[in-house]
């Protein structure tokens, strides 16, 4: 099956079948009255019986109705349909003590089963255990069952927290922002827990800051609650840094901020995005989850402060918003029973059949010569 | 390739009489009408005379062997017939062939045959006679029209409008009325393909003179090569697809021209008038021809 990004551009068939009709029009033996037709099977009757000379097959026209209908296939965004199944990346967490017995099944195989049993009808997986493995079928290998031998090591759990991705643990070391989370021991029941955390969380000592006031509007115009404490919080912006306060200024596109700031303390377990950087030290930093600011106190900003509100509104939205123009969905919140899913992989078509309708448009003058 | 029907144009079972076709009859029959008086002039004589001779020509095949001047021919070694202007106060009866066949070419046979018609009604009338037009009407009964003087043409002209190309419309029919009148001379005007000569001939009693007109389309006097044609009779509904190459083509006119050579010397041997005219042709000469 195909798909159709502008369907209403498939009315353009009709100028291949328009064209088709018209042509064949033309090449039918044309019907001329004569009041003479008595005459006419006079002739010799071998002349009579030859049927209507034809000429060869009409290639250009052929050609031509093949460009024009691949041309409208085109102009109507013909491509690939949409994977009907949903595709999940499940992160699986293969430590010591998801081997653990279980009611005679290890915590590992119970996750499994409960994952199996809530994710019906999403049998594409993506099964991830410290190294990426792809094992659509089984849900994963069986080898995966057994206690892995050697050492252990902790998945990268910040590579697969996006939308679509579930992680499957006993004892999560990591809060996601994006994925899903399946929660697994023995005794208790498993449960897929969606990214429920929302909410923005501000350190009380930013808010007489730029930064403060800037992330507390930007909050309230993307309809991003505050929450009074971090732990419930998808985003916190908190005040960091340990190192002596030393007076910095740095500057931007047509604003500077100076003040004083503390060194922070550097970070070598997870991914971290330096946002504001001055004199050569980070000031203002991203974690997964986590903006750190190294201001002692409130620096002082000067120059355009629009565009500066602008910078940093950017950065937030792309720290914590993975689709801020979704319809019907807040932008860091999740609907309940609604995990959020990967985008089906697609294809377009309309490269190749735009490439297709030039050289049979090519073919077709080239045949009429 | 040239296909015929294209080239001429669509069939048309009216009749038009358009565009400067009123005036073109005005100077044919002031044409006719010079020629007359010259002839008058000429040869001194009064109008209500009977036939009179005007000279002389060489013979052309099919003449009526009686307007041979065969002491010419003893002389002379070679056939010359005598010239005849037309009778002064003649009746003529024109037989008009309204089948289907007729609307077949562009203008159609029907078109020519109807100025055919009213250029010989019109000159009949100003040389001092009278003519009658019959053909079928549109219940498919025969209807004439008449041309007594000039102040009738309008509704002659009116009546030919009214003639339709449609049916199965036997020109037999049309034979059949013009037989019961008097007239002098009667000609019949059609192309002639469901009639035999001797259909026609049957009109030539004692004092009376005969003519037929075939009115032929273009592409059925001269069809031209075409990869393939689908040729079609409106009246029986009968359809042969051909393709006409030049074997086809000769073999077609072969076979024309037999017809026509049957009609020709079948005409002849009566001393019958028989032409052919092409459907796009002018109707002045034909006509000029014809009231001589």
């Amino acid at each position: 099956m195909i798909e159709f990004d502008r369907p209403w551009a498939l009315a353009s068939l009709l100028v291949p079948l328009l064209v088709t009709i018209l042509a064949l029009q033309a090449r039918r033996a044309p019907r001329a009255s004569t009041g003479t037709l008595e005459l006419w099977k006079q002739v010799p009757p071998e002349a009579a019986r030859a049927p209507v000379r034809r000429s060869s097959p009409p290639w250009a026209l052929l050609l031509l109705v093949a460009a024009l209908c691949a041309g409208s296939l085109a102009l109507a965004g013909a491509r690939a349909p949409a994977q009907s199944s949903p595709r999940w990346i499940v992160l699986l967490d293969r430590s010591p003590s998801m081997y653990a017995s279980c009611g005679g099944a290890s915590v590992l195989e119970r996750a499994l089963e409960s994952l199996d049993a809530q994710l019906v009808g999403a049998r594409e997986f993506r099964c991830v255990a410290g190294q990426f493995v792809s094992a659509p079928e089984p849900l994963v290998p069986q080898s995966w069952l057994a206690r892995p031998a050697g050492d252990w090591d902790e998945p990268e759990w910040e590579r697969l927290d996006t939308p679509g991705s579930v992680w499957v643990t006993d004892s999560p070391s990591k809060s996601p922002l994006h994925a899903s989370v399946l929660r697994v021991g023995c005794g208790q029941s498993a449960g897929l827990e969606l990214a429920a955390r929302k909410g923005l969380f501000v350190d009380a000592r930013l808010e007489g800051t730029a930064f403060g006031q800037l992330a507390l509007s930007w909050s309230e115009a993307r309809g991003v609650a505050r929450l009074p404490a971090p732990q419930e919080a998808l985003l916190s912006i908190v005040v960091a840094g340990d190192g002596p306060s030393r007076s910095v200024r740095c500057a931007g596109r047509g604003w500077s901020l100076e003040g004083a700031a503390r060194a922070f303390s550097p970070v070598f377990d997870e991914p971290v995005e330096v946002w504001l950087a001055c004199e050569g030290e980070s000031v203002v930093r991203a974690r997964p989850g986590r903006i750190e600011v190294a201001w002692d106190g409130a620096p002082k900003l000067a120059g355009d402060d629009l565009e500066f509100a602008l910078e940093i509104s950017r950065r937030l939205d792309r720290a914590c918003v993975a689709s801020i123009d979704a319809p019907g969905s807040g932008p860091t919140e999740f609907r309940s029973g609604e995990p959020p899913l990967p985008e089906a992989p697609t294809r377009s078509y309309v490269p190749w059949l735009a490439t297709l309708a030039a050289a049979l448009a090519f073919g077709s003058l080239a045949a009429r010569r | 390739m040239d296909l015929p029907s294209e080239r001429l144009g669509a069939d048309s079972a009216r009749v038009v009489l358009g565009g400067s076709f009123r005036e073109r009859l005005e100077r044919f029959a002031a044409t006719v009408r010079a020629s007359a008086a010259r002839d008058e002039g000429r040869a001194g004589i009064a109008p209500g005379q009977g036939v009179e001779l005007e000279g002389h020509r060489p013979y052309r095949e099919g003449e009526d062997l009686r307007d041979l001047d065969w002491e010419l021919l003893a002389r002379l070694g070679r056939p010359w017939v005598r010239v005849r202007r037309q009778e002064r106060g003649e009746r003529l009866a024109l037989a008009l062939d309204t089948s289907a066949s007729m609307a077949v070419g562009s203008p159609s046979k029907l078109e020519h045959a109807c100025e055919l018609a009213a250029a010989l009604a019109l000159a009949t009338v100003t040389g001092g006679g009278s003519a009658e037009v019959f053909a079928h009407g549109a219940d498919g009964s025969v209807e004439r029209s008449s041309l007594r003087t000039r102040r009738d043409v309008p509704a002659l002209l009116e009546f030919l409008r009214r003639r339709l190309a449609r049916g199965e419309r036997p020109l037999r029919e049309v034979l059949s009325a013009v037989g019961r009148v008097r007239a002098r001379r009667v000609i019949v005007l059609g192309d002639l393909m469901d009639v035999e000569p001797v259909d026609v001939l049957a009109l030539a009693r004692r004092g009376t003179r005969v003519a037929a007109v075939a009115v032929l389309a273009r592409r059925e006097l001269a069809p031209r090569a075409a990869e393939g044609v689908e040729w079609f009779d409106p009246e029986s509904g009968d359809a042969l697809a051909l393709a006409l190459d030049a074997a086809t083509l000769k073999a077609y006119g072969e076979a024309l021209e037999g017809r026509l050579a049957a009609w020709r010397s079948a005409f002849a041997r009566r001393g019958a008038a028989y032409r052919v005219t092409a459907a796009d042709a002018a109707f002045e000469t034909l006509a000029g021809e014809l009231v001589r």
